[in-house]
């Protein structure tokens, strides 16, 4: 006689057993996450917090990247969300930190778990302002002398800038006024460590904003929200905002070279006397992209009076400029701003030294009280690049005291390097006779001649800066410069944009070239303020643009282009022989191709100075009859030959979809080869034509809109872009 | 009774496996820039070797379907086989060696050389068609046809083809174990019965 199968176990109750016991597991996970079913469904909400529960994922935390975006953690620590109630926990200001990196035995807004002091940490604050994209961390520490903010996302692509301030008030809410924060870094995803002062005792608080720019003027919501205090939906002047810094520290003399009423002068002088000793010079060199022109004739400079807060031994003064030199060394020095006095003590300025005699040949020097001094030496120089500079001095400090003079150099959006100079006792900083602005008293010997120079933002006080003011001007120059070379390498590339010299997108003249982009040059539109042509989105994509009537290499209409080329990491043009393996990878999309989207859009290319035309090319296009996306590569028979062959590798390319490309050169003293990737699918193409193997070639990349006839705008974004040279 | 029927189904699958047909099939394009009306040299062929893409060589070990291609031969199957291609052994070792090594077709001054997972449409953890007995290959030329386009001035031709491959399963251990255990189940129960 058969046993009776005891309950469960019987046939009967086995299957919904079963089926209780998969619906409790599962009720179960979804409960761990504490995750609003409403919230999941909306779109990400920056700034927002969920339970970790040690589960590897969980959606739309802290979100900088505005996509999914698993984990956060501060110090190692992970911290709880409350359902979006996180603004009481910022004015509680109580401990939210939890000792240990597994919160799961905890309940929500840090009740629970073990919580205590963590890491030496007296106070930890968490403030959440969605409405401006803000998400406020307060530490204040009192054991060590330092304080290190570790941030940890597993999404290594995203990127948020980090604000700080030490005022504690600035931790309230909205309620409250923001003044005293400072843009400190921008930082990518994975492992931040930052530390940010050094004090016996320090209180720092800090706050991280996303990128996340409504108004597309390159300074993001929260960036414009705490610290330039501009609309974050009106395109904002990068003038602006450096003026801005230069006006709250209240400048005894200042010379912004602007043409804003188009008053030439009369904008520029700033309610003191200017004049113009000859030649012509454009206004606001800085703020317009960079293209402008100052000081073109050999003659040229601006004089004022004595401006400077010095001579007399017993002055404290300060002064910054920006500027730059728009091309190689000279045979007679160049001045970027000088005081003549017939006692060489009293002489005060700065100037590049020729480069066959003196001392310093070929130095950017500064003069003062008697003594020449090298600032940047001849082969530091980045020609093009804008420059910072800033002097401070005290001319009363006694030499137990420390340096009476300091000086501050930097490239902008680069870090400041800068030094003393401890002046002869009785030395003096400068005279009491007029300033001259670009060139030297008598002599034709302005910063332009020979090569082409611009100066900008000239500011004086009569009283010695601080460390701190000035580095609050050099940060705003700093957040400026976030262009793509703050997250590619493009220490080996210039850049052609579709623009011409005078920001003009005209297909008649000639583009615009950049040979500085280390900096973080970044185009903005000085008619709008807006970024255009080359610059990053959401902090981590490359942008290249190139309407159809933009600027030409030929003037011929048919080559808009915003596109790099290859250079030496010194910058100069790098042409190299095919011995050896030479790569150019990228990944891209393409955003734009001309007016519906049926152009061609060139997106890498080896081209030649020797070749007729680019021995390679690979390009986007949408080919009738079917306007099926496809990407293909073209392949020169012979380097001065008309003859080609052009194939397709991927086809069903949609705008936007990723294409990922390699093209890579092979050359021994036999053959040169061609090896094209394209999502996978390779070809081989060996360059049959003995001429090839002494043709000089180089790399180029970016957006070439070849036949811009269709109109609209060939726009490509590269979020992986790297050459491999010879190997 | 029942290793009889594990018997009977490691037969049926053995069986199965033995069957010929297309196992697996694959449709791929190629497309340049040609004067219309000429004939392609084309060929395949199998490499794993760097050896043979810089500069681009034939793998005389691994060629197949070498010939001449005309738009005429469009809608036209051509077959390669242990009899009639010396190199077919060699071409099916490669693909069915669990790497994911490439397939090459040779076309007028290019060589398409397609990661196998990718030209064949598998997985990254079954690259290649490991595991089958492939004894045919048919190279089905589904179109070949000039066109013209207007964008480039100039004429393209697109060869649309498939590759299907023939051949059968080969069967797993397991499967021979089982038959093993069921034939031997069988002999000892007819002994048992004679008993």
């Amino acid at each position: 006689m058969k046993t009776p199968t005891p309950w469960p176990f019987s046939a009967r109750w086995l299957k919904p057993c079963l089926l209780f016991i998969l619906l409790t597991l599962s009720a179960w996970r979804a409960g761990a996450q504490e995750v609003s079913p409403t919230l999941v469904t909306n779109p990400p909400v920056f700034g927002t917090f969920y339970w970790l529960s040690g589960l590897p994922a969980v959606p739309y935390p802290f979100d900088p990247g505005r996509g999914l975006f698993p984990i956060w953690s501060l110090n190692g620590v992970y911290w709880v969300d409350d359902s979006e109630l996180l603004q009481e926990l910022g004015i509680s200001g109580s401990m939210m930190l939890m000792d240990g990196p597994d919160p799961s035995g905890g309940g929500e807004g840090g009740g629970g778990g073990a919580i205590g002091p963590c890491n030496s940490l007296t106070n930890f604050t968490i403030a959440y302002m969605p409405a401006t994209n803000i998400l406020s961390l307060g530490i204040a520490q009192t054991t060590n002398p330092w304080i290190a903010l570790s941030i940890i996302t597993t999404n290594t692509s995203a990127s948020y800038d980090l604000f700080g301030t030490t005022n504690l008030a600035e931790l309230a809410l909205p309620s409250l006024s923001r003044t005293n924060w400072t843009w400190l870094t921008r930082a990518r995803g994975g492992t931040t460590n930052f530390s940010w002062g050094e004090t016996n005792w320090c209180e720092r608080y800090f706050q991280l904003g996303t990128m996340n720019d409504a108004d597309n003027d390159g300074l993001t919501d929260a960036y414009e929200t705490l610290v330039s205090k501009t609309p974050t939906n009106v395109a904002n002047s990068p003038r602006t905002i450096y003026e801005a810094a230069i006006s709250n520290q209240v400048p005894s003399a200042w010379f912004k070279l602007n043409d804003e009423s188009s008053n030439g002068l009369a904008d520029a002088q700033g309610g003191l006397s200017l004049t113009n000793g000859g030649g012509t010079w454009d206004p606001d060199a800085f703020a317009i992209g960079n293209g402008g022109f100052s000081f073109t004739a050999d003659s040229a400079r601006l004089t004022t009076s004595d401006v400077i807060s010095g001579g007399s031994g017993t002055n404290q003064g300060s002064m910054c400029l920006l500027f730059r030199s728009l091309s190689g060394l000279a045979t007679t020095r160049r001045f970027v701003f000088w005081q003549e006095d017939s006692i060489n003590s009293n002489r005060f300025g700065v100037f590049f030294e020729d480069d066959n005699s003196g001392p310093f040949p070929g130095n950017l020097c500064l003069q003062i009280g008697g003594q020449t001094n090298v600032l940047l030496a001849s082969n530091a120089i980045v020609f093009e690049a804008w420059y910072y500079l800033a002097m401070t001095w005290d001319e009363t400090r006694a030499d137990t005291n420390g340096a009476e003079v300091t000086w501050y150099l930097g490239r902008v959006g680069e870090t400041l390097t800068n030094g003393t100079i401890n002046l002869a006792d009785g030395a003096v900083v400068g005279n009491s006779t007029p300033v001259y602005l670009g060139n030297r008293h008598s002599a034709d010997r302005a910063l332009r001649s020979p090569g082409n120079g611009a100066l900008d933002e000239i500011a004086f006080w009569n009283r010695e800066l601080t460390g701190t003011e000035v580095n609050a001007q050099v940060d705003t120059l700093k957040v400026l410069f976030q262009g793509p070379a703050k997250v590619f390498d493009l220490s080996r590339w210039n850049l052609l944009l579709p623009v011409d010299k005078l920001n003009q997108v005209n297909s008649n003249n000639t583009p615009l070239k950049v040979t500085w982009m280390n900096s973080g040059f970044k185009y903005v539109d000085p008619t709008n303020w807006t970024q255009k042509y080359f610059y990053l989105t959401n902090g981590t994509n490359l942008v290249f643009d190139a309407p159809w009537n933009g600027a030409d290499t030929d003037t011929t209409g048919n080559s808009a282009r915003s596109e790099l080329r290859e250079t030496l990491p010194n910058g100069s043009d790098r042409n190299w022989l095919p011995l050896g393996t030479n790569i150019l990878e990228a990944t891209c999309a393409i955003n734009s191709a001309g007016t519906n989207n049926e152009a061609k859009v060139i997106i890498g290319q080896i081209h030649s100075d020797t070749a007729s035309d680019p021995p390679v090319v690979i390009s986007y296009n949408f080919p009738a009859p079917n306007r099926l996306g496809k990407v293909t590569v073209t392949v020169k028979d012979s380097p001065t030959g008309s003859g080609d062959l052009n194939f397709t590798l991927a086809t069903n390319v949609s705008p936007n979809a990723p294409i990922d490309y390699k093209l890579e050169l092979v050359g021994t003293t036999n053959s040169v080869v061609l090896t094209a990737t394209v999502n996978g699918e390779v070809a081989d193409v060996p360059m049959t034509n003995a001429s090839w193997k002494t043709t000089p070639f180089y790399f180029k990349a970016g957006a070439y809109y070849p036949k811009a006839t269709n109109g609209g705008t060939a726009k490509v974004t590269f979020s992986r872009l790297l050459i491999k040279p010879q190997q | 009774m029942r290793p009889f029927v594990a018997f009977s189904l490691a037969l049926i699958e053995i069986l199965d496996c033995r069957a010929q047909g297309i196992i697996w099939s694959t449709d791929r394009f190629v497309e340049q820039s040609e004067v219309p009306g000429a004939s392609w040299a084309i060929a395949f062929d199998h490499v794993s070797d760097p050896f043979f893409w810089s500069p681009p060589t034939p793998n005389p070990a691994t060629r197949i379907f070498s010939m001449t291609l005309s738009t005429n031969d469009a809608g036209s199957t051509f077959f390669a086989n242990a009899l009639n291609e010396p190199a077919f052994g060699g071409f099916v070792a490669g693909l069915t060696d669990g790497s994911n090594d490439f397939i090459r077709l040779q076309a007028p001054g290019i060589w398409y050389r397609t990661p196998e997972q990718l030209y064949l449409g598998r997985s990254s953890l079954s690259p290649d068609l490991a595991g089958y007995n492939i004894t045919q290959i048919g190279f089905r030329v589904n179109n070949f046809y000039d066109w013209y386009e207007p964008v480039e001035e100039r004429n393209f031709r697109t060869l649309n083809y498939s590759l299907d491959f023939y051949g059968a399963a080969v069967p797993e251990p397991s499967t021979w174990a089982l038959l093993a255990l069921g034939g031997a189940s069988a002999l000892l129960l007819r002994r048992k019965a004679r008993r």
